[in-house]
């Protein structure tokens, strides 16, 4: 099948499954990622791999859409209430879930490397997922505003982490070489983790610029769209291109156009109106593109990473929302909206095989078949949460805006 | 640009970020590269890579042939291997005798396409055949190197050139461009081989359609007719299976046998003269008659001798009377570089 059936393929079928899921009461992003299982390679096989390859384009323009929505939390007058919070509970149930991982894999006997590399990746939550569940069900509220700066910043602390551990192996493994040169070892390493976290600061920043200045000479919407699509793929495009990471950049394109446009709100909700057919096409992909035939692989270890990260979660933000002063609210159900992981993870495995080659297989399996579990869990008990904090207002005809 | 924050402000983290960017881009590590190979370890790469390739293509060929092998088939006529041709049941083959020649068969498989023009040089080309004494499919392949324009026995043809040695035991290979395309056979002509591109191929098949030209071509006779004396030998090749049959210059026609066909008839049933006792066969009979020196406008000169002729009959003194006033109708028969010719001196014809 060509690209533009499997398109249409995958638009309906999102269509059908946010109708089904309404019947049963689930997270329509929930529905997205089964109609992606059924019609992806797993089962029917309508959608192949190298349609999944082709589309790829889209999954990387809606994550980082989603990401530049999620920037918009950034605003420096109602963040600097929420910083310290966000940031003390982020930490927290980072290097929990991280923490229990790499232990648990310490205990059973893996290598160092391994362990530590499945810590750093296991703190990631999916910010697409979530973010969509939150805007499905119309929440507003200290619980909501506390899980949007919560994984805006676990990404960055998600990528740095990561960054840091894989300096730290990369490095092990050139000083064991017989030729090894530290510094230039050490240079070699710890270059990627500052490049990727300022070099994609700035470019969000200078295109968040752009954006912002002549946004302020639009008054038509639907030059707007046009130029805040462009200003997205302008971003994922040169951050592919010089190597830095889109997520951060789109994440610094929002949160700057956010500070500089008196107007942002309008935009925001300008963009809200015309991208769910490419979050469904985003779901629906991710869906498919699941391994579900590698579940039965998952194993002690895989099934040590789920449970040492849904605790690690659910334990961390509870003590961190504790000390962060947070509501009784937030404390009790902020950990469940944190469960569910994705595209960052998919990302640094991707990254795992290119850098350590000979530990890409393992961690590839495990995380993999823990995404799978994830995504379909994570945006169930998301939703969960939001409708038992009292937050979910799901009969509001008129779409979420992450910025409030 | 509202006034959120001080444009001085924006305008120096513009700048800041345009500096993170290009020193960052700047630092950038350098992607290490390999240390190139040492010329022995070149070498020896370059022989390991060709081996390889030598190895692929030579499977990818064997493959090709045996995929041909249904259009060939041995012909125990020819002694040689024959590809199917045309569709009314014939098979393609290099003749003992011939370069070229069509057997009718009764099987009709479906023949190969055939060039109906010259492929470019340079391309590789399959040469396929059957061997004869274990009957399986040999092949080799090799490169087109063009095309040339040769002549066999007289008829000319475009001969195929290729890079691979060719062997008598190669005698009927069909050779095949990698598409599988028959673009030539292999036969035989005055004792070497060649290859004859398929465009030529009815062309010298017409050119021995001849049974005069067969006769010639494949037992090293030439005849002639007459009202008198019918159909006379006019010249043998010493060489030639004719000789053997015992046919010299000069002689008539066996009784019964008036035409050509029946003469190449004749000849192909009759068995060869007698072998002597160590096996091989007189093909060099010992000279006999007169060495002739010619004198240029003399009688004898006009009537076709040369000097260096060998005269077989009439006796020399015979000849010198008659040369000059033939009466009646004698048969001169000589030699000439090793062939035999033969040729009636007769009295011209009295004035009406």
């Amino acid at each position: 099948m060509n690209e533009l059936a499997s398109l249409g393929i995958i638009l309906f079928f999102a269509l059908l499954a946010g109708h089904l899921v309404k019947i049963v009461r689930i997270p329509e992003v929930t529905g997205y990622i089964l109609a992606g299982v059924a019609v992806g390679p797993s089962f029917l096989g309508w959608i192949t791999h190298e349609n999944l390859s082709s589309l790829e384009v889209f999954s990387e323009v809606a994550l980082g859409l989603i990401l530049f929505s999620i920037g918009s939390v950034f605003e420096f007058t109602a963040f600097r209430h929420l910083a310290r919070k966000a940031v003390l509970i982020t930490l927290v149930e980072s290097l929990l879930a991280g923490g229990i991982v790499a232990a648990g894999m310490l205990a059973l006997g893996q290598p160092w490397t391994i362990s530590l590399l499945l810590g750093a990746i296991s703190m990631e939550t999916a910010a697409a997922t979530t973010l969509m569940v939150v805007r499905e069900s119309n929440a507003a509220g200290e619980l909501t505003e506390t899980l949007k700066g919560l994984i805006a910043i676990n990404n960055i602390c998600c990528l740095i982490g990561f960054s840091l551990v894989a300096a730290v192996v990369d490095l092990s493994i050139k000083a064991s070489s017989p030729d090894a040169a530290i510094a230039q070892a050490l240079y070699e390493s710890l270059y990627p983790l500052v490049w990727q976290l300022f070099g994609s600061v700035a470019l969000g920043f200078l295109i968040g610029v752009l954006l912002s200045f002549w946004s302020s000479h639009i008054e038509e919407q639907g030059e707007t769209l046009i130029l805040m699509a462009g200003a997205v793929l302008l971003c994922v495009g040169f951050a592919d291109w010089l190597e830095l990471s889109p997520l951060i950049a789109s994440l610094a394109v929002g949160a700057t156009m956010v500070n500089l446009t008196a107007h942002s709100r309008q935009l925001f909700q300008a963009l809200s109106r015309t991208d769910p057919p490419l979050y469904a096409i985003f779901f629906v992909i991710a869906g498919a593109d699941m391994n579900i035939a590698a579940l039965p692989t998952l194993g002690l270890l895989g099934v040590i990473y789920v449970v040492g990260r849904a605790a690690g979660k659910l334990i961390g933000t509870r003590t961190g929302a504790k000390y962060a002063g947070a509501s009784e609210t937030v404390q009790k159900y902020l950990g469940f909206t944190t469960l569910a992981q994705a595209g960052l993870a998919i990302g640094l495995v991707l990254v795992t095989n290119q850098r350590f080659p000979e530990l890409g297989p393992k961690i590839a399996t495990i995380v993999l078949a823990a995404v799978a579990v994830f995504e379909l869990i994570g945006p169930l008990a998301a939703k969960f949460a939001l409708a038992r904090s009292g937050e979910s207002q799901a009969q509001s005809s008129e779409p979420a805006v992450l910025l409030d | 640009m509202p006034d959120i924050l001080n444009r001085k402000y924006v305008a120096v983290l513009c700048a800041a970020a345009f500096a993170i960017l290009g020193i960052g881009a700047w630092l950038r590590p350098k992607k290490a590269t390999p240390k190139p190979p040492s010329p022995s370890e070149n070498a020896n790469l370059q022989r390991m890579v060709r081996r390889e390739e030598l190895r692929n293509m030579g499977s990818f060929f064997g493959e090709k042939a045996t995929s041909l092998a249904g259009h060939l088939r041995f012909m125990p006529e020819t002694g040689a291997s024959g590809v199917y041709w045309g569709r009314l049941g014939q098979i393609l083959s290099a003749g003992r005798d011939l370069p070229l020649e069509t057997i009718q068969t009764s099987a009709t498989p479906t023949p190969p396409e055939e060039a109906l023009v010259e492929a470019e040089g340079g391309r590789w080309v399959l040469l396929v055949w059957i061997e004869a004494e274990q009957q399986q499919l040999e092949w080799t392949a090799g490169i087109d190197g063009g095309r040339r324009v040769s002549t066999c026995d007289g008829v000319s043809y475009r001969e195929l050139i290729v890079s691979t040695a060719l062997s008598p035991s190669m005698r009927g290979a069909a050779v095949f461009d990698l598409d599988g395309i028959l673009i030539g056979m292999v036969a035989q002509c005055d004792g070497a081989m060649h290859v004859v591109s398929a465009p030529s191929f009815k062309a010298l098949l017409s050119g021995f359609a001849d049974p005069a030209k067969r006769l010639h071509t494949r037992h090293g006779i030439a005849v002639e007719r007459s009202e008198a004396d019918g159909l006379w030998i006019a010249e043998v090749n010493p060489n030639g299976t004719g000789y053997l049959a015992g046919l010299r210059a000069g002689d008539k026609a066996p009784a019964n046998v008036t035409t050509i066909d029946a003469l190449l008839d004749y000849i192909e049933k009759r068995p060869p003269s007698e072998p002597k006792q160590d096996g091989l066969t007189a093909v060099d009979p010992p000279p006999t008659g007169t060495r002739l020196t010619v004198q240029p406008g003399s009688a004898a000169y006009d009537f076709g001798l040369r000097t260096g002729d060998r005269l077989i009959k009439p006796a020399l003194p015979v000849l010198k009377r008659l040369i000059a006033r033939p009466a009646g109708r004698t048969m001169v028969v000589y030699e000439r570089n090793g062939v035999h010719f033969a040729k009636p001196l007769q009295e011209a014809p009295k004035a009406q």
